[in-house]
């Protein structure tokens, strides 16, 4: 590749670094492309709620004058906007937070810094995460920039689309029921959800505390695997987070599981036929290749549902239109209790749907009907993974049952919008490592999703590498 | 299902104030919802105990009292009477 010239829709981690190394472009360089090329871009996607120039280019400058560069040096990165960023706008894309500035940095953000990355904006996204389109958004909906008459997929949409679009190399976004996942599926880029517990969620927003996980997109494995590296490990500030021992499995051989209840009904025949496509090749490799049955994924929405509302109307519990700096004109109110009931009517209607669905399901009388039973429930997906995985080292699937759909198609439609997630929110109540990339190169692009052993997450990327070469 | 008033009551619980628009179609796109969640109904749990659902781990760490970080310090300094690590507001 010709480094020479300054194409930054090609550039991965490892040209800019040694791009910036060899001296043929200066970080600064880079931060100044990186912007032209979202100036024209992001016109017709709009992947960005905010930007954050002056201190992406003095951030560049610093890197410039470092002598030795460390592993993501000068390489700019869009962070979703539910992630903190001291003193930097962070909306969620939530009227509730328009004039939110974050007080301190996620430790994601920390160990970003520290490692080089240069934040040059904050991606749009469904509101609080809640949804799988982006149409969410309370400020401006995000185009496909692969047909810009498609959603981009979500909730990390904005992060998705601004990869595929070439204004980044790799984007932070987080994952609750599939929000990196089926994105990087809609936009035909790699998107990877590590296991519950291997990336610090302090600075996150939290939307469902027991399923969020922040992970990276990238243009391949490689790229979400050196973003990985960065981020991961435990951190005092998120109880959750745990430090585990790597134990990267030196054999050379694996086997893939090909559960039968993701090929059912639902799933579109252009999404199976691209995925059975890339099995067949897999399987000329040689690789081992077996038919597994999970049982319990046909109850895993619904269970997903139940557990996710009830965390959202918990967690959104905060959010009273006092605190964290709503700054918009406030309705009279002739009470405390009507400030808070006009406050949170700011509330998109899909966060109001799923606090009021979370606050019923919680409620006395009906909590052991949902709650309860949901979490019994999704005991028995946990197991099915267990046992599945005595067998296997991965588990292939497509990511999306869906190709991506118009902008407005599903929007009136919540729960058409919701079985969209149906193959990617099983690995989130699993806690296990899962990771979508692309399998198709014309056309609409069509997710694989590959799953792990949870805290596997080092083999689930090896193997993840390895299909990438065969695809 | 859900009815009208039930929708309401829980609003105001919750403190999200709708209007009656909204309140009609969440009541239409909650129940069909609820009609989908209620498969959960056809799965036998009697082999769980809710008690012992897994991977659970606990993180312990000593217990010690440590500086008060940054951030506090900020939001002292932002504040203008204080005294100490405390803020202080007219006695009531």
């Amino acid at each position: 590749m010709n480094l020479e010239k300054l194409e930054v829709e090609k550039l991965g981690i490892e040209e800019i670094k040694s791009g910036i190394g060899q001296g043929f472009f200066s970080a600064n360089e880079l931060i100044v492309e990186t912007y032209k090329k979202i100036k024209s871009e992001d016109r017709k996607v709009s992947a960005f709620i905010s930007l954050t120039e002056d201190e992406a280019i003095r951030r560049a400058k610093e890197i410039d004058k470092l002598k030795n560069y460390p592993s993501m040096a000068g390489v700019p990165v869009v962070v979703k906007d539910n992630i903190l960023i001291k003193d930097t706008k962070t909306t969620a894309a939530s009227r509730i937070l328009e004039y939110f500035r974050a007080p301190y940095n996620a430790t994601v953000i920390k160990k970003m810094e520290k490692a080089g990355a240069i934040v040059v904006g904050k991606g749009n996204m469904d509101e609080f995460a809640m949804g799988g389109s982006t149409e969410n958004s309370a400020f401006f909906p995000t185009k496909n920039p692969l047909d810009l008459s498609k959603v981009p997929g979500g909730s990390s949409g904005g992060p998705a689309a601004a990869v595929a679009a070439g204004m980044v190399p790799v984007a932070l976004g987080s994952d609750t029921g599939g929000s990196i996942r089926q994105p990087a599926s809609f936009c035909g880029v790699v998107g990877f959800k590590p296991s519950y517990g291997r990336v610090s969620r302090h600075g996150l927003m939290a939307m469902s505390s027991s399923l969020d996980q922040i992970g990276p997109f990238a243009r391949s494995v490689k790229d979400a695997r050196v973003v990985f590296d960065v981020i991961k490990g435990s951190d005092p500030k998120d109880a959750t987070s745990l430090e585990i021992e790597e134990k990267e499995s030196k054999k050379k051989s694996f086997r893939l599981g090909i559960p039968k209840e993701y090929f059912v009904e639902g799933v579109e025949d252009e999404v199976v036929s691209e995925v059975r496509k890339v099995i067949r090749k897999i399987e000329k490799k040689g690789i081992e290749v077996e038919k597994v049955s999970l049982p319990h994924t046909e109850y895993a929405l619904a269970c997903y549902q139940i557990i996710m509302s009830c965390e959202v109307s918990a967690n959104m519990a905060r959010y009273d239109g006092i605190r964290y700096g709503l700054e918009v004109e406030r309705p009279e109110a002739e009470s405390i209790e009507e400030t808070y009931l006009k406050n949170r009517g700011l509330f998109g209607d899909e966060v109001k749907r799923r606090i009021i669905l979370g606050t019923f399901a919680l409620s006395s009388g009906y909590y052991e009907a949902y709650y309860m039973r949901a979490e019994k429930v999704r005991e028995l997906i946990r197991r099915d993974f267990e046992e599945v995985f005595e067998k296997v080292d991965a588990i292939v699937t497509p990511t999306s049952p869906i190709l991506p759909f118009n902008i407005g198609e599903k929007i009136e439609d919540p729960l058409a919008m919701y079985l969209a997630d149906m193959l990617t929110v099983p690995a989130n109540l699993a806690g296990l490592p899962a990771i979508s990339i692309p399998c198709k190169n014309e056309g609409l692009p069509v997710g694989l999703q590959v799953m792990g052993e949870r805290f596997e997450d080092e083999n689930l990327l090896t193997i993840a590498e390895e299909i990438e070469k065969i695809i | 299902m859900f009815k009208k008033e039930t929708i309401e009551k829980i609003a105001d619980l919750a403190r999200v104030e709708m209007d009656e628009k909204t309140k009609d179609k969440m009541k239409d796109d909650l129940s069909k919802v609820l009609n989908y969640v209620d498969k959960l109904k056809e799965v036998d749990v009697s082999g769980v105990d809710f008690k012992s659902i897994s991977p659970i781990f606990n993180r312990v760490r000593e217990d010690r009292v440590e500086d008060v970080d940054e951030v506090t310090k900020e939001k002292m300094r932002a504040m203008g009477k204080n005294k100490d690590s405390y803020f202080r507001v007219e006695s009531i």
